[in-house]
């Protein structure tokens, strides 16, 4: 008796996470766009060119077809941002509008962490490499989901394989300069 | 742990050879079907020297689910979608490696538990005394020391009980009763090592040129032992090295490799990996007994 409660009771939090975990079906999930007051609008890219342009740096990812040819996962486009939406929020509504794959970890309430785009993750061209951002060429130091854009802006997600410096951020590069 | 196992009876040499190969081999290739050799390998000495124990078997499979169920939910990685959950996609990839992580732990826990049945304490110390003495002579004795502390706080609490000392009647009391044999305890155990080292000195243990007395022999079954293990070594690591046995689950599934070299390895892993279940048998044979090895009356049933 007790054990059938308890498996009962382990079935019940099973289920209980994943109805708090908000389950949907692929079709679910693609096609519940959000539909807020369009606002003003933003060029948006992202690109993985350090890969497509290195034919010594993931092979694997090449071989499973997930580096475009040219590295544009998504070409300059322009896409529609309402009020308050953040440089995580246009790329999250761009993949998903799309169908592409992304994964991210939330560092804390309002900061997340992208791993992943287009199944392309983090350390995958070795260990300084993964996804980053830039707006109208500046590299923020805030997470992306806590950087709110503005009309006009023009947002690039980047992959590099260098910690920035093959894509144009040169934070470290001036601590380099600092410490010498 | 009165099951005892044919395999045992090999020389501690290679025992050690043995083991390390298989659970090195299990752990660090990450190939599905070296995976579930090994499993079906170690189930199979389990259950021929400790036998089926549906309560274990039942342990085993729910941590095995817990382990294919738990992965995708940290790991968003691959290109099958399922479905998504806290917005976040749940992939096939990251199901199907969730389960060669179970099979992965549980081959490993499986051999694990027949280590700890085939070599015992006499055989580590065989084996690392001449080497590490003072690390060897520190083991065993820190070995010995934990069963010892429990079979006589055992005692010790029964003798209590039955002399009407032991108050049950609250937690506090329970407690108290407990220390009070717990403290007992360590006296008797600090008494115990001073004895213990007393007696060792007086019997020479730090003079050089000291001998110890093992009945360990190489014999036959020991170079047959070794022979398979060091073919199945060569051709795991090789084939490993070079790249013929790689398997991947991110960002797809790959096939399983069916090369000249990977089937190489998969016939003398499964080979090494069956060693112990086939000693077992073919001890039974040789003593034409069919039943399960523990009908066998052992020390603890004819007594």
């Amino acid at each position: 008796m007790k054990r059938i409660l308890f498996a009962a009771a382990a079935l019940l939090a099973a289920a209980a996470l994943v109805f708090a975990l908000n389950y949907e079906s692929v079709e679910e999930h693609y096609s519940s766009g959000c539909s807020d007051a369009q606002t003003g609008t933003v060029t948006l890219l992202v690109s993985c060119e350090e890969i497509a342009n290195d034919s010594g740096v993931g092979q694997v990812l090449k071989a499973n077809d997930l580096v475009p040819d040219d590295g544009l996962i998504i070409p300059e486009t322009e896409v529609a941002i309402s009020d308050g939406d953040t440089a995580f929020d246009v790329l999250s509504n761009a993949l998903n509008e799309r169908r592409i794959h992304f994964d991210y970890s939330a560092i804390s309430d309002r900061s997340v962490y992208v791993k992943g785009i287009n199944n392309i993750y983090e350390y995958d061209c070795g260990d300084l490499s993964g996804w980053m951002y830039s707006v109208n060429g500046d590299f923020p130091t805030v997470s992306s989901s806590e950087y709110t854009l503005h009309d006009g802006d023009s947002l690039r997600w980047l992959y590099t394989c260098d910690l920035g410096r093959d894509v144009g951020d040169n934070y470290y590069a001036a601590q380099g300069e600092k410490h010498e | 742990m009165n099951n005892e196992s044919a395999f045992s009876h090999l020389h501690p040499l290679t025992l050690m050879l043995w083991f390390s190969f298989i659970l090195c081999a299990t752990v660090l290739t990450t190939n599905p079907a070296i995976a579930l050799l090994s499993l079906f390998a170690a189930s199979l000495h389990r259950a021929l020297t400790v036998g089926v124990k549906p309560r274990q078997v039942a342990l085993m499979a729910v941590f095995m689910l817990a382990v294919t169920l738990l992965n995708p939910l940290f790991s968003h990685h691959g290109v099958t979608v399922l479905f998504f959950l806290g917005g976040l996609p749940i992939t096939r990839e990251a199901l199907l490696f969730g389960a060669f992580m179970s099979v992965l732990c549980a081959a490993a826990v499986l051999w694990c538990s027949s280590l700890s049945l085939c070599m015992t304490s006499d055989k580590v110390i065989y084996l690392f005394g001449r080497p590490f003495p003072k690390l060897a002579v520190l083991l065993s004795l820190t070995l010995r020391l934990i069963p010892l502390f429990l079979s006589e706080y055992k005692r010790m609490m029964e003798v209590r009980k039955a002399c009407g000392l032991y108050d049950s009647s609250s937690l506090f009391g329970r407690a108290r009763s407990s220390l009070t044999v717990f403290s007992a305890l360590v006296t008797m155990i600090l008494e115990d090592s001073v004895d213990t080292a007393d007696s060792m000195r007086s019997r020479g243990v730090e003079l050089k040129g000291r001998t110890a007395y093992s009945e360990y022999r190489f014999r036959r079954g020991d170079l047959l032992t070794a022979a398979v293990t060091a073919a199945a070594l060569v051709f795991v690591v090789l084939s490993g090295a070079g790249g013929y046995l790689g398997f991947s689950f991110y960002p797809s599934v790959t096939e399983l490799p069916l090369n000249s070299a990977a089937v190489a390895s998969y016939i003398f892993f499964g080979a090494a990996a069956l060693v112990p279940s086939i000693t077992e048998v073919s001890l039974w044979r040789r003593l034409n007994l069919t039943a399960c090895a523990s009908d066998i009356p052992t020390a603890k049933n004819t007594l």
